[in-house]
């Protein structure tokens, strides 16, 4: 009898740490695809926020494929935009001006280092966050004033 | 140890034996990654910096498309030969963005104008005055 209860019993510890071996397995595949999902989100994310009547070129009332970079040292980052940033995970979007180049070191566009500079930040959901995963595509920036396109890329970091 | 004990401790190996074969299943099983993801971001990428090479302003008045309008049918772009002006110009800029001369093709009308690349790739082009421009990216 006793033999029979500790047979059970070593059966009994086998199978739960068969288990957490399992579920463990299972978590870091959970893990895996909530870090692609987030991925695909943001990679759409780039895409839609080209077309954000908010910072898209608009020339003679027709829109173009470009960002109006007036409009973007207005944008306003604290404004609620959730229905474009209710991704699943936290991320820092920003344009930064790459060519040609006007400074060697990054100079934050405001109203007053407006057109010399170089870093438009757009979006932060969590400014002490440290970033992950860089996704970048390259646009078009319009300067309104000077009527002129510079080539600019689009960043959205993903935030740990 | 009496034959229905031992029974009970086949019958143990074997329910171990299936949950270690599981584990490993399900392991090995979710490792392949898919490509598609990477891939439709780098499509979005030639195709916004085929269409950021088009507008860039090259001097006043001049973008990019202009010129190579003028270089098809051959005429002087901002200061120099519109051709010339796009050799000098596309690399610079296209480096700048982080490409490098060997992982891009700009073509006017099939005839490479900058860069070359072999590999897999992706294509993004448009027609201009009846010709065919276009970028390739390889990798």
């Amino acid at each position: 009898m006793i033999e029979t209860i500790m047979i059970i019993v070593v059966f009994m510890v086998v199978l739960i740490i068969g288990l957490a071996f399992f579920f463990k397995f299972s978590m870091s595949s959970l893990e895996e695809t909530g870090a692609d999902l987030c991925i695909v989100s943001n990679t759409v994310l780039l895409s839609s926020i080209t077309s954000m009547p908010e910072v898209e070129c608009s020339v003679n009332g027709k829109t173009q494929d470009c960002i109006d970079t007036t409009k973007l040292v207005v944008f306003d980052p604290a404004r609620e935009y959730g229905s474009y940033f209710s991704t699943i995970c936290k991320q820092r979007v920003y344009f930064e001006d790459v060519y040609p180049i006007k400074n060697e070191e990054e100079v934050e566009c405001s109203q007053g280092t407006y057109p010399n500079c170089n870093l438009y930040s757009f979006y932060d959901s969590d400014p002490d966050a440290l970033p992950g995963i860089l996704i970048s595509t390259p646009v078009s920036l319009y300067y309104p004033l000077t009527e002129e396109y510079t080539v600019g890329r689009l960043v959205v970091e993903v935030l740990q | 140890m009496k034959k229905g004990q031992m029974e009970i401790l086949g019958f143990m190996v074997i329910v171990l034996l299936l949950i270690f074969g599981l584990i490993f299943y399900f392991k090995f099983s979710s490792g392949e990654s898919s490509s598609i993801i990477p891939e439709a971001e780098q499509n979005l990428e030639v195709s916004n910096m085929l269409n950021a090479i088009k507008q860039y302003t090259v001097c006043e008045g001049v973008d990019m498309k202009d010129l190579m309008k003028t270089c098809i049918s051959g005429g002087l772009g901002c200061n120099d030969d519109a051709c010339t002006e796009i050799e000098n110009e596309l690399p610079e800029l296209i480096s700048v963005y982080g490409w490098g001369n060997s992982s891009y093709m700009f073509e006017i009308e099939g005839s490479l104008l900058v860069g070359s690349c072999v590999g897999n790739t992706f294509v993004d082009d448009f027609t201009l005055s009846s010709t065919s421009i276009r970028l390739t990216y390889c990798y």
